[in-house]
């Protein structure tokens, strides 16, 4: 994409703004913001930085409320060291419009490099805690080639549900099913599918499958979890 | 509405003991508390609890729904509530809308609730989204004055439920996405005018100011009070809790404690001066602001009447202080999976691992950014001594996003985990340690939380309000409401009936004894 390429152009040390995430999510003309990036990169970037934070003396442009009021395309206008456009204007703010949404939205932000484990330490980890039920060859074939890493980092800790029911055994009455949803005072089996009423004195026992994952985390330490993603990852 | 009434309940509202006929402030008096003396509904008729009336409120827009977050006020049979952009007078003996109040806040900043209103004579006071101070006549809703105190530019965003204290109407900033300071501040309630202005960060030479590399990262430094606080009057102290500070989820530009962010902090209402603070959160990098109500008691520690101030807080600890000077009598763990920190140091605030900061390669945190704990109101009952509170005990990874020597804004982002376990707590305020603990089915929560000398706890979990037995924990009683609670219940008499009203979506309930 042509995108990133200008993103390189114009980033080449802060790798943070704009994020890939803020593009995806500020709703901002992708048009505009190819043009407004490329006119930054040439004509703003040198003095206000890459990534639009500031360099003595030229404002920081994302903590300035500058960039966030009506007057600020008169004030690109009158830039006494750039000549711009209309058209031009329009684009570049654009651009500040999503620099500052990469700052200021949560959630828009794009992870860095998380690929730091040694994944032979993590190859013992994997052999000692996740064999019994889990294998390279078989249901963890390929995991590297599928995901991206941080997505495999949160999917090995967290596993998606859909395919592994959890089993409940209700007392009163003495009932055990397949969990299909439980709150406070009710538990919904399928297969039979059956609703118990709940009260402080009944005993409700899941056994969930993924459990084992979340008894992991209390004595996790962070070296094992990037030691293990570093290893899965590896499994092309 | 007479002006005599809500005088009477400025004046009741000034001291520790709650009014029964009223709920005249955020949180029903000053000491925070949210219990109440009324016993007409208790533990042994709870069961016959039901309906009185409901209502959905009416947004004044299209386009977002409403979330009922306030806390109402209830003065001489007329509840005021709000929501974002919205005052809502309602009739307390039918829920029939009176009037409505409707602004439309402009801005880029995030859509988010508004906590209630404040009285004063025949004036309510309520600050919107974009930063205004609006006073409204009660009896009308026609606005009296509106007065612009943070630019919605810079990305400050309101929603904080005003607090009255004499002349004094206190409000406080919010918005911590951008790296602004944050300030507490009173204004005169006949003209809206300011009166006084507390940033929240030190100014160069001030004391705290030490606690910042210089006075670039502490004017950036956030901590904002989006939460309403509470007052002695006896001390004439008004206590808050402050925001974390920003950039958010890294320390790397403003090493140091970052005072006064994530603390609870003693002002002079009448100008403004810091009395004490105690930091509850030293250098936060996990977004726990400390803004959790501080809660006014007075108890008695070996012996000894004492004036006490307890906060269970979003980064898993539970503080007692002695609220006369701020000095630490007690700080306890009450989340078991907390992993964060390297125990305490000799003032009984907890030393941050930097080893759990975030990491650009993930950092498993205990708790999420969510907190132990959050804004939901907690309650503390002076019958059973216990300090009740709603806790998630759950991981997160940690993300640093913004490996800048200057970060700005959000520096982190969290992937969170699963296996999360949410419970009810009942933590005896002498030592911190549980006196009781109902581990919820499914996780969600916290919710909001009332006491009463019936020995009742009102709480919602899911779609469920429910009563428990405040001093055993046990379920007494409860019901399925339409969306899950989504403020804090308050409970007064009208017409010699105790009423109990909660909030969910944009639903308001109200319950009270069937005959």
């Amino acid at each position: 994409m042509k995108l990133l390429f200008i993103l390189a152009l114009a980033l080449p040390l802060a790798a943070q703004l704009p994020s890939r995430a803020a593009i995806a999510g500020s709703n901002l003309d992708e048009a505009a913001i190819e043009r407004g990036g490329a006119l930054f990169a040439t004509q703003c970037a040198r003095c206000h930085g890459p990534a639009g934070r500031g360099t003595n003396p030229a404002t920081d442009l994302i903590r300035s409320p500058l960039v966030r009021r009506e007057e600020t395309s008169e004030k690109l206008a009158s830039h006494p060291n750039a000549t711009l456009t209309k058209p031009q204007i329009n684009d570049l703010n654009v651009w500040l419009k999503l620099l500052l949404f990469s700052v200021f939205s949560k959630g828009n932000q794009d992870f860095l490099n998380i690929l730091t484990g040694d994944p032979r330490k993590g190859e013992r980890f994997f052999t000692a805690n996740c064999a019994a039920c889990h294998s390279v060859k078989g249901d963890l074939a390929g995991m590297g080639e599928k995901y991206d890493p941080t997505v495999l980092q949160s999917l090995w800790l967290n596993p998606r549900r859909a395919k592994t029911p959890r089993t409940v055994t209700v007392t009163p009455p003495g009932i055990t099913g397949t969990l299909d949803r439980i709150d406070e005072f009710t538990l919904v089996l399928k297969n039979p599918r059956r609703e118990i009423p709940l009260n402080d004195d009944s005993k409700v026992e899941i056994k969930d499958p993924l459990q084992p994952h979340y008894d992991l985390y209390p004595r996790l330490t962070d070296a094992d979890v990037h030691n293990v993603t570093a290893f899965l990852a590896s499994l092309k | 509405m007479t002006a005599r009434i809500c005088i009477a309940a400025l004046t009741l509202a000034a001291s520790l003991l709650a009014q029964t006929d009223a709920w005249p402030n955020y949180n029903g008096d000053y000491s925070g508390r949210r219990f109440s003396p009324l016993t007409q509904i208790n533990d042994t008729n709870v069961q016959n609890l039901s309906l009185a009336w409901s209502t959905k409120v009416k947004n004044g827009a299209e386009g977002y729904a409403v979330r009922i977050s306030a806390t109402p006020l209830m003065v001489d049979g007329v509840l005021y509530v709000t929501s974002l952009d919205n005052v809502w007078a309602i009739d307390a003996r039918t829920g029939r809308e009176l009037w409505r109040y409707y602004r439309e806040s402009k801005g880029d900043m995030p859509r988010t609730g508004n906590r209630g209103v404040a009285l004063y004579g025949k004036w309510l006071y309520f600050v919107t989204l974009d930063n205004n101070l609006v006073s409204l006549d009660a009896a009308t809703g026609k606005q009296r004055f509106l007065v612009n105190f943070a630019d919605p530019k810079h990305l400050f965003f309101s929603t904080v439920a005003p607090l009255v204290i004499r002349n004094h109407v206190i409000i406080a900033t919010g918005g911590d996405a951008l790296d602004i300071p944050a300030y507490v501040q009173a204004h005169d309630p006949e003209t809206g005018a300011l009166q006084w202005k507390w940033r929240v960060t030190p100014a160069p030479g001030q004391p705290g100011a030490q606690t910042w590399p210089n006075e670039y990262a502490a004017s950036h430094g956030g901590g904002h009070p989006w939460i309403t606080g509470t007052y002695d009057s006896d001390l004439n102290l008004y206590y808050v809790g402050t925001g974390n500070p920003d950039p958010v989820g890294s320390g790397e530009s403003r090493k140091g404690d970052n005072l006064y962010t994530c603390s609870i902090v003693a002002l002079n209402p009448d100008t403004g001066k810091l009395v004490w603070h105690f930091q509850v959160s030293p250098h936060d990098t996990h977004d726990w602001d400390a803004v959790q109500t501080p809660i006014l008691i007075d108890g008695t520690i070996n012996g000894k009447p004492r004036k006490l101030l307890a906060q269970a807080g979003r980064n898993g600890y539970f503080t007692l202080l002695d609220r006369t000077n701020g000095r630490n009598l007690l700080t306890k763990q009450i989340l078991p999976t907390l992993n964060w920190s390297k125990g305490l140091n000799k003032l009984g605030q907890p030393i941050p691992d930097p080893a759990k900061e975030p990491h650009a390669d993930g950092t498993l945190v205990s708790p999420p950014t969510s907190g132990a704990t959050n804004w939901p109101p907690h309650s503390f009952s002076p019958q059973t001594g216990y300090y009740y509170v709603g806790i998630n005990e759950g991981f997160s990874l940690y993300y640093l996003t913004d490996p800048d020597k200057q970060p700005q804004g959000f520096a982190f982002r969290e992937a969170g985990l699963g296996g999360n376990k949410s419970a009810l707590l009942a933590i005896d305020y002498k030592t911190g340690k549980p006196a009781w603990k109902h581990y919820w089915r499914s996780p969600g929560g916290p919710n909001g939380i009332l006491s009463t000398a019936g020995n009742l706890l009102i709480t919602g979990h899911g779609s469920y309000l429910m009563a428990f037995d405040a001093a055993k924990g046990k379920t007494l009683w409860h019901t399925t409401l339409a969306n899950p609670l989504t403020n804090g219940p308050i409970t007064y008499t009208l017409d010699g009936k105790q009423y109990i009203i909660a909030g969910a979506g944009e639903n308001l309930y109200a319950f009270a004894l069937d005959h």
